[in-house]
């Protein structure tokens, strides 16, 4: 097996790395650079927990070999916060109790990032839509669509079971 | 009755593990790395039931890499399990193997690929026998046999009557007998399992595990392997969710310990995904048969209720699930009469276990469908029913569980309410439809595991020396429910100071004795341990407080971080206070204002006394009745559920839609509302995903057909509806500061609910989950010929 | 959880794409999205010396159109189809894209691996026949091109000889008048393999009612993708009436297939009927407006 040497952005960091060929991206991000905060929950592409930003837009890390993001912009979990300022889904997370055990919070951050940035006020629909490949068996997904309601529209009130209220779908 | 108020206890904090868990800082159990470890893999069975003949390790062995391989020959035949009374376990099959998964041989290496490898090259010889994969096969007279020590495949067998059911039917007017059948279930924690395991030359064994129950682990680590408990150390790191099936101990851990201990070498293994399923342990295929009777007024007389349970091929729990499935149904409706035949059968499947609801969420399914057919019946309204039928504070049951507080009759109403069911019930437009249902659940065990008088909780909490934090080191299992931040918040309740200045340190067997996360536990017996505690550090500082100010200790409380004195507006702190400043020159934030700080005080207390370390303790009283089984099911306090579910049917494809969810939970006082409602709405996703889509499958040959999450489906966030959750708040006098259950009884009724509403909308009882499309339609289509017939 | 050992290889045109398979005939596997491909490595179902990743390539990507038609570089992802217009025809397959797996899987599933794959519950697949595309296969020195109708074999089989890469896919420009929906049935509503999917494309006479040409394509029903040929034979020329959509529908749940795996071939069969009807109604308001 020949090693593979590949250039990417690693958040926002030019990272050069000498890969196994069947290593996966998710394996590589865990085992390779001790960024934890990508999960790895099934391997298959059923859960969501290895998702990262593959030039801004969510993908299971789990489906890619690690080669292949030669020349690509990555950002995991890790790379979110500026600083120790949180961004603001994260704050959101934390505030609306959107986090239980924790292990899809990263993933499901994630996916809502890209969602924000590509729609900047979504519909109840368009969250569930856009989590609806990161599974979370603790909290029925409800506080986590509150919260990322919440921080797409920071002046609504809507606390909890509210958001039907706040956000009828278009 | 006017509720107390609170600082600290009763808001909407957020966790105190939530900023690591949202930035991936929180280490999962294999997110741990040790210099040096090695990478554990285990042998499993490929075979469903065969004799081994013999087990040949030696060209895995000889494999560059490979550090070590054990079998039973070398970790031995100590039987382990659950329940001691059932312990029919060992790590290793040695003469046979009884599931497709059962293990045989665990490997260490010096990196994954090699101990798969390894695996390969370890060469097991077989001799297939006979198999039964359903509970039914498993009972005939000539069925082949799992265990010599538990003949007719009976795992366990349980025959309780309450009051007299025989004579309570003669005086009913409606006798009806209604069957269900759930189908095996998987806890669907996203993380699977994982730990690394170390062994020191001083002969101490530290195990980082994923597992709600750290004690339990450490007695059967100690137990096998022969080290003292002492030396045994098990921490939970942050666990990706639990709902019963981390509940004991796994062949993962004993592998990586024993693996740990011979080559003494750090060993992690994870189980793959697929593993996760073959370990099981999860929810358990119930069959219910069960005939209620009741009298023209809609008041219950009396329930005769049979129920078979498919094991697999082990205990684990088994023997609480099947006492759970009957004892669970003695509340919240007054039931005078109660027969229950129950028995669990092994079949050559993985093990059945515990998992959210244990034991009673299938049996609360099929019980509160007889409620509606019975409403139905006696032209009632469900919900009128069940409030006509509905036990109240200071009820028991007829299995001698005491409801020392019970808001059902709240929680019904709210739902009522919250769903606007009185304009709904019997006018939604034809597709349509909405039911109702309740549950409960214990607030804890009334009985460990084991027979013991154990503490069920103990805690310790320690002042840092400078008196401005408070440390909490606690055996709780924190598996995402909430219980750090659960103890943290009455520890800084108790204690009378902000949130922020406690630091919980917790999950590890060092700290304290902790029964785990179970059967609901935490809150009410790790908080009555850790309130314990807190008071005792308080009265320890006031003690100091006291003698400096001169003041008598009774006079003295801690507020919002402040000393309180009462009876004088002021006393004179100058003198502690310039000492406090004196010893902290340079620092910032220190203390000022016209009172005594905590932190002064604690410090004043440290000074005169040493490390200011409080400890406290729980175990609830005896509880229940004296007949046998009579522990399962007794709690020191009870929490309920009510819920109602809106469905819309397709009856052209039979797929449903479930539409909204109203769900109202008596938890007693809510220490975080937030956490509160997280654990109702977990509930009503788990409830939904086994009524509609969730089932482990098997092929033929006993062979898993669902080992992945993509296969076993649960539900994602376009299958939630967004739902509505109502806190209802009773005053448990047994719980700490009125607090009770709120993690389990909420999925109680979510699966009833729906199968009410279902039927509400189709005019057909389906008596079969999941309720997938196929199993709908073609349960509309056979009712459709019937008619026409 | 570990993948085989293999050779990465990730060209950069299409040539040189051709040229390394021509080497390695059936030693080398293609790697698309690598949403199918992967799982299939880690459950060790395929163990190829060689791995050959087509997304340096960039002529693999996007879509354009000329008269005859419209063009899709067999690279393009659900993800970018999803959000394409194709007109109230070519709708049927961004339809269909949109109800890949998740957001997750569909940015990195492409179309051109949906079709290799040829799974019989392949979500484009059906779209793709209703619409009488076909696909271009190139290898070193040649290049042919498959209607799609021709294209799949058996499950998990299609005509691809080991050294071919599929390029293009080519979608037939329809006449004015035309429409197409795709219909999915499965258990949960994201993360989800078909029961049953139908995609329909009709094309209506200039009166706006009668069915000049259409076409019933079935998914999940047969050992591949099928078209039910008697279905849309019964209905040309006719009325686009409730009575005829609904006598399609039986006439395809007759022409299906089923192997009764994951539901009942009872069950198909009435899905295939019920699903029929639905997208035909659809394809028709689509050709309507």
């Amino acid at each position: 097996m020949k090693k593979c040497h590949i250039t990417f952005q690693l958040n926002g960091i030019t990272c050069e790395v000498l890969v196994n060929p069947n290593q996966t991206l998710v394996r590589m991000l865990r085992d390779d650079l001790g960024l934890t905060g990508t999960k790895y929950g099934c391997g298959e592409g059923d859960c969501g927990s290895c998702t990262v930003l593959l030039d801004g837009e969510p993908v299971n890390s789990c489906l890619m070999l690690a080669a292949q993001v030669d020349g690509h912009q990555i950002t995991t979990i890790e790379g979110l916060a500026d600083g120790d300022k949180l961004h603001p889904l994260q704050t959101s997370f934390i505030e609306k109790g959107a986090i239980q055990c924790g292990f899809c919070t990263p993933g499901m951050i994630l996916s809502a990032k890209n969602l924000l940035e590509t729609q900047p006020n979504p519909s109840e629909l368009e969250v569930r839509t856009a989590i609806s490949g990161n599974l979370c068996r603790c909290t029925g997904y409800q506080k986590i669509v509150e919260a990322i309601l919440a921080t797409a529209s920071p002046d609504c009130q809507c606390s909890s079971g509210d958001a039907k209220n706040c956000h009828e779908e278009d | 009755m006017k509720k107390k108020q609170f600082d600290v206890l009763n808001t909407r904090a957020p966790r105190v593990d939530a900023a690591i868990k949202a930035t991936g800082k929180a280490q999962y159990a294999d997110d741990l790395n040790r210099t040096g470890q090695l990478y554990g893999a285990i042998l499993q069975s490929p075979l469903a039931h065969a004799k081994i003949i013999s087990i040949d390790t030696a060209v895995a062995s000889r494999l560059p890499g490979v550090k070590a391989i054990i079998t039973a020959k070398d970790v031995g035949l100590t039987k382990y399990g659950v329940s001691p009374a059932r312990y029919d376990e060992t790590l290793f099959a040695h003469d046979k193997v009884r599931y497709v998964g059962d293990e045989i041989a665990a490997v260490a290496a010096i990196d994954l690929e090699t101990a798969h490898a390894a695996l390969e090259l370890i060469k097991v010889e077989y001799e297939e026998l006979p198999f039964v994969l359903t509970a039914e096969e498993a009972l005939n007279d000539n069925a082949p046999q799992l265990h010599d020590d538990y003949p007719g495949n009976i795992s366990a067998e349980v025959h309780q009557e309450f009051g007299d059911t025989a004579a309570a039917f003669k005086e009913c007017d409606f006798i009806h007998t209604h069957k269900l059948v759930n189908k095996r279930q998987d806890g669907g924690f996203i993380e699977p399992h994982s730990c690394i395991a170390e062994y020191d030359h001083d002969g101490r064994l530290t195990l980082h595990t994923s597992t709600q129950v750290a004690h339990y682990v450490q007695r059967t680590v100690s137990m096998m392997t022969g080290i003292p408990i002492g030396r045994v150390r098990i921490v939970r790191p942050c666990v990706g969710g639990g709902f019963g099936p981390k509940c004991e101990a796994t062949p993962l851990e004993m592998s990586a310990c024993f693996l740990a201990i011979k080559t003494g070498c750090p060993v992690k293994i994870t189980y793959s995904r697929e593993q996760v399923f073959l370990h099981s342990r999860a929810r358990h295929q119930f069959y219910h048969e069960m005939t209620t009777g009741f009298k023209k007024d809609g008041t219950i007389m009396a329930l005769s209720h049979k129920c078979t349970l498919d094991g697999g091929a082990y205990c684990s729990f088994g023997i609480a699930t099947v006492y759970y499935a009957g004892s669970l149904l003695g509340a919240p409706y007054r039931l005078p009469n109660m027969k229950y035949d129950g028995m669990r059968v092994y079949t050559n499947k993985p093990a059945c276990g515990a998992q959210r609801g244990h034991g009673g969420v299938a049996a609360r399914a099929c019980f509160e469908q007889q409620l509606d057919i019975i409403a139905e019946e006696l032209k009632i309204d469900p919900i009128e029913l069940r409030q006509m039928n509905m036990m109240e504070t200071g009820d028991t049951t007829c299995n001698a569980l005491n409801m020392s507080s019970l808001g059902m009759k709240e929680s019904l109403e709210a739902v009522q309410k919250g769903s606007n069911w009185k304009k709904k019930k019997g006018k939604l437009p034809a597709g349509k439809g909405i039911g109702a249902a309740c549950g409960f659940f214990v607030s804890g065990a009334g009985y460990p595991i084991y027979r013991s008088d154990t503490f069920h909780s103990t805690a310790e909490i320690k002042v840092a020396e400078d008196g401005g934090t408070v440390i909490l080191r606690s055996g709780i299992a924190e598996i995402g429910q909430g219980a750090d931040t659960m103890v943290a918040m009455i520890t800084a309740e108790t204690l009378g100071i902000p949130l922020a200045d406690v630091r919980v340190d917790s999950g590890d067997t060092d700290y304290s004795v902790d029964l785990g996360a179970y059967s609901s536990r935490q809150t009410l017996m790790s908080g009555h341990a850790t309130k314990d505690a807190a008071e005792n550090v308080k009265a320890q500082i006031l003690a100091v407080v006291a003698e400096k100010l001169e003041v008598d200790v009774k006079n003295l409380d801690i507020k919002a971080g402040y000393i309180k004195i009462k009876g004088r507006k002021k006393a004179d702190i100058k003198p502690f206070r310039d000492y406090y400043r004196k010893e902290h020159r340079g620092w910032s934030n220190l203390p000022d204002g016209d009172e005594m700080s905590f932190t002064e005080a604690a410090r004043m207390a440290y000074l005169e006394k040493g490390t200011i370390v409080g400890t406290g303790k729980y175990k609830p009283p005896i509880l229940g009745g004296k007949f046998k089984g009579a522990a399962v099911g007794t709690s020191p306090a009870y929490g309920g559920s009510a819920q109602v579910v809106e469905v819309t049917v397709d009856r052209d494809t039979g797929k449903i839609t479930i539409d909204a969810m109203t769900d109202a939970h008596d938890c007693g006082l809510a220490i975080n509302k937030t956490m509160v409602e997280g654990q109702m709405q977990g509930s009503l996703s788990m409830g939904l995903g086994e009524a509609m889509f969730e089932e482990v499958k098997f092929d033929e040959k006993g062979q898993l057909l669902t080992p992945s999450i993509g296969e076993y489906r649960i539900a994602t966030a376009l299958d939630m509806p967004n739902v509505d959750t109502i806190v209802i708040e009773s005053n448990e006098p047994n719980g700490p500061y009125g607090a009770k259950e709120v993690g389990e009884g909420a999925i109680m009724p979510t699966i009833p609910a729906i199968l009410n509403a279902v039927y509400d909308a189709t005019g057909v009882r389906i008596t079969e989950l999941p309720l997938t499309p196929e199993r709908v339609l073609l349960a509309l289509k056979e009712a459709e010929a019937e008619k026409t017939a | 959880m570990l993948l085989p050992k293999f050779d990465y290889n990730a060209p950069s045109d299409l040539e040189e794409a051709c040229q390394i398979m021509a080497n390695y005939g059936d030693q080398a596997k293609l790697l698309a999205g690598g949403t199918d491909l992967l799982i299939a490595l880690r459950k060790k179902s395929v163990t190829p010396a060689q791995i050959v990743a087509l997304d340096r390539i960039e002529d693999l990507e996007g879509g354009w159109g000329d008269e005859e038609g419209f063009f899709l570089g067999s690279r393009t992802t659900a993800a970018e189809i999803a959000e394409s217009d194709y007109g109230p025809a070519g709708q049927a397959l961004a339809q269909a894209a949109s109800q890949v797996g998740s957001p997750l899987i569909r940015n990195l599933a492409t179309i051109g691996g949906n079709l290799a794959t040829a799974m019989p519950a392949a979500d484009m697949a059906p779209p793709l026949l209703a619409l009488q595309a076909s696909v271009v296969l190139q290898k070193y020195g040649a290049r042919r091109e498959v209607a799609i109708s021709d294209f799949f074999v058996a499950p998990g089989e299609q005509v691809m000889l080991a050294e071919e890469i599929m390029s293009l896919i080519f979608i037939p420009e329809l006449p004015a008048g035309s429409g197409g929906a795709f219909e999915k049935l499965g258990v949960r509503k994201a993360l989800e393999r078909s029961i049953v999917s139908v995609a329909t494309v009709i094309s209506l006479d200039d009166d706006g009612k009668t069915i000049n040409q259409v076409r019933i394509a079935l998914g999940a029903v047969a050992p591949t993708p099928m078209l039910a040929v008697n279905a849309a034979a019964g209905l040309c020329g006719k009325k686009a009436t409730a009575k005829n959509f609904t006598e399609a529908g039986k006439t395809a749940a007759q022409e299906a297939q089923p192997r009764g795996l994951r539901t009942s071939a009872l069950y198909s069969r009435l899905m295939v009927e019920t699903l029929t009807v639905r997208a035909l109604n659809r394809a028709f308001d689509a050709a309507s407006q």
